[in-house]
């Protein structure tokens, strides 16, 4: 399934990706890091929102992400 | 819809600042959590760091405390450069502003000329939780002593702060929280203002003015390059609400013969209604129709769930101003 | 008038100082009886009287010296007189002409403040500003038992003693906000609510100026010496009502306001120090000559 990239809050509508935590092809628990990303106020982690193998990631390292886009994929194996 | 990527505003009001403290060894920044941690918006981030812990002062979490202290910093020659934390958190600090820093030039017969800046994050639209949204400049904007002023891009901001800590009286200033780390906004007439206190008229425009202030001025622009062709919409960003620029809302008045009021605060006894009145008192000849003003119902700012239906967006002000050319 | 310099002021007065801390106490009773007088044929339009508060006042100011910038509340006239505002400049406010009638710079005496409790985040503002800038920032403030209630003189002590900011208190508790007495005010002593914001006091009966100036000469050198704040809380007694449109006999007793006026320190110390011979009848006339002119000049100025 597609996972958007989340709200960061107070306003803020985009953050800069880090890295990828999660690999493509790792399993993932709710709850775990999936990216590092750099708001304009702070370093923080995008985490998993549910359970599953992550089957492909939608930005590389560097890019600016905007809420709502689209940032990875999921299946509940 | 033609937008532009500039710096931030939170980025634009941190240089500003970093100048400011560094030609006027008086200025000094006073605020809960604005040292450490840069504040809860970063928008002093680093100026602790380069300017030292007596000139950005992590202040009590007490409004009064920084608002009372900087009236006496200022009069032992300081220029405090306050922040409160969320626009809802200012009412404690409202009595020393008004019966204290907004009267103190008067009352030492002009002795004393206090140039004090509390800068306010205003406004909603980030889904902020109970007090973090509101906008209440328009309670400043009545009283004499205190001037008002309401940027909407970071390079106003910079223009009215560097002004501001000269003026030698209290500057009340409302920095729109959701426009902090907004970098695309709508584009703008780049028509420079006349002065530092001048409104600005930032789309040219025949069909209707539209004079408004504040983060709103990004979705009145948006809504005015929407109508591009149709309608041709004038807007006046007016920048400061006390004193108001009126003969800049006249004068497009005047082009135009039609004015909508557009802004966050509630309607009632707002900015609008004495900027309808002045207009009714000097340009009536002028106005091809009534006119009118499109801000919130006088209720309090509601959750967050519900804060698309209080705030005006891009598509009531089309409408309007249809309704008003039509 | 000349103030001595600091260095000079021992901690308990000399003979000089004694007959001085007299002299201020009877000049501002004549200065606050005019008031009183020209409020009657409807010169002034208010008057708050500090009469019974005397000691309290010309003690504090004496101990304290000329050096300290003082953000009074808006009953200090004898402070007023003392540092060297003029009658005529102190009436005017009273009188409508100006919100401040003198020169706050010149005599260090700052604006009287009508809104409790506010100058005391100013005090501590300007301490620390002034400290900042390498400038004199000992400061004294003058509130009233009344104005303790008031929000901002918490955050004041609590400022000081946070930011050790070289600030006198003094708090003349005289007993009642305007018709609400000190035990319905507060549980404990002011002197005692310092200490937990970790503020060092003192709570000293305020019939005598000697004994006022003793605690304020200490307490000034605490200020100075720690470079911190310190409070003193001053018992006294109001004689007149809170101000010239306020009806005490309402609201107390007979009894209670013939005993305050039974203590009344300005006739006490006259007779003290006439007592121990430092002052004579030619020297009361003296003064009585001084404060008939000044009196006639205010007359002159304002009917």
């Amino acid at each position: 399934m597609d996972m958007h990239v989340p709200g960061f809050g107070h306003g803020l509508g985009e953050a800069l990706l880090i890295e990828w935590v999660a690999g493509v092809g790792d399993r993932v628990e709710r709850g775990d890091a999936i990216a590092v990303v750099e708001t304009d106020k702070a370093s923080t982690e995008i985490v998993a929102e549910r359970e599953g193998r992550v089957t492909a990631h939608c930005a590389t390292a560097g890019e600016i992400l905007k809420s709502g886009e689209l940032l990875y994929r999921l299946t509940a194996d | 819809m033609s937008t532009v990527r500039s710096a931030s505003l939170a980025e634009s009001i941190n240089t500003a600042l970093a100048d400011l403290l560094e030609q006027e060894p008086r200025l000094l920044l006073l605020g809960e959590d604005i040292g450490r941690l840069g504040g809860v918006f970063r928008v002093t981030r680093g100026l602790q760091e380069r300017f030292g812990k007596d000139r950005v002062r992590d202040a009590l979490l007490a409004e009064s405390t920084i608002v009372g202290q900087a009236v006496g910093m200022a009069m032992s020659g300081l220029v405090p450069v306050c922040e409160i934390q969320f626009d809802g958190f200012t009412y404690p600090a409202v009595n020393q502003l008004v019966t204290q820093a907004a009267r103190i030039g008067g009352r030492w017969n002009g002795q004393v000329s206090p140039s004090l800046v509390v800068r306010i994050p205003t406004g909603g639209g980030f889904r902020g939780v109970e007090h973090h949204s509101e906008s209440n400049e328009a309670l400043f904007a009545r009283l004499p002593g205190i001037s008002v002023a309401c940027p909407s891009t970071g390079e106003d901001a910079d223009q009215i702060l560097r002004y501001a800590v000269t003026l030698g009286s209290p500057v009340v200033m409302y920095e729109p929280i959701r426009l902090y780390w907004q970098r695309n906004t709508p584009a703008r007439a780049p028509e420079p203002a006349r002065s530092p206190t001048a409104a600005r008229v930032v789309r040219r425009g025949t069909d209707l003015t539209i004079a408004t202030y504040g983060a709103i001025t990004h979705e009145v622009l948006e809504a005015a390059h929407a109508l591009d062709p149709d309608v041709d919409v004038e807007v006046v960003d007016l920048r400061w609400v006390a004193p108001l620029d009126m003969d800049t809302v006249l004068r497009s008045v005047a082009r135009t013969g039609r004015l909508l009021i557009v802004h966050e605060g509630s309607k009632d006894v707002g900015i609008g209604a004495e900027i309808a009145a002045a207009v009714a008192e000097r340009g009536f000849d002028a106005l091809r129709g009534p006119v009118r003003r499109l801000a919130p119902d006088r209720r309090p700012y509601p959750p967050a769930d519900f804060e698309k239906g209080y705030l005006i967006g891009v598509q009531a002000i089309k409408d309007e101003v249809l309704v008003m050319t039509k | 008038m000349a103030l001595k310099s600091e260095s000079e002021y021992a901690t308990d007065p000399d003979s000089d100082t004694r007959r001085s801390l007299l002299r201020h106490m009877l000049v501002a009773r004549g200065i606050d009886e005019e008031a009183r007088q020209l409020h009657k044929q409807g010169a002034l339009d208010l008057w708050p009287s500090c009469q019974g508060q005397e000691a309290a006042q010309v003690g504090s100011a004496l101990a304290v010296g000329p050096a300290p910038t003082v953000f009074p509340s808006y009953r200090e006239h004898a402070v007023a007189l003392l540092r060297g505002v003029t009658p005529d400049e102190l009436f005017a406010q009273w009188a409508g002409r100006t919100f401040c009638g003198w020169d706050p710079r010149r005599v260090r005496f700052f604006p009287y403040t009508m809104v409790l409790a506010a100058q005391t985040l100013h005090a501590v503002g300007y301490s620390i500003g002034q400290r900042l800038q390498g400038l004199e920032d000992f400061v004294v403030v003058y509130i009233g038992d009344g104005a303790t209630s008031e929000g901002d003189m918490s955050e004041a002590m609590n400022l000081a003693a946070v930011e050790s900011a070289a600030v006198l208190f003094v708090c003349q508790n005289n007993g009642w906000a305007i018709s609400k007495p000190a035990e319905e005010q507060m549980r404990t002593s002011v002197a005692e609510r310092a200490r937990g914001f970790g503020i060092e006091s003192v709570r000293v009966p305020g019939q005598d100026p000697e004994t006022v100036y003793s605690s304020c000469s200490r307490a000034a050198a605490h200020v100075r010496g720690e470079r911190a704040p310190y409070l003193v809380e001053i018992q006294v007694g109001r004689i007149h009502g809170h101000s010239t449109s306020d009806a005490q006999e309402v609201y107390r007793t007979p009894d209670d306001i013939a005993q305050t006026r039974a203590a009344d320190p300005v006739p006490a110390y006259a007779a003290r120090l006439s007592g121990l011979g430092l002052v004579d009848t030619a020297w009361f006339d003296a003064v009585d000559e001084e404060v008939r002119e000044l009196r006639e000049r205010l007359t002159k100025e304002y009917v």
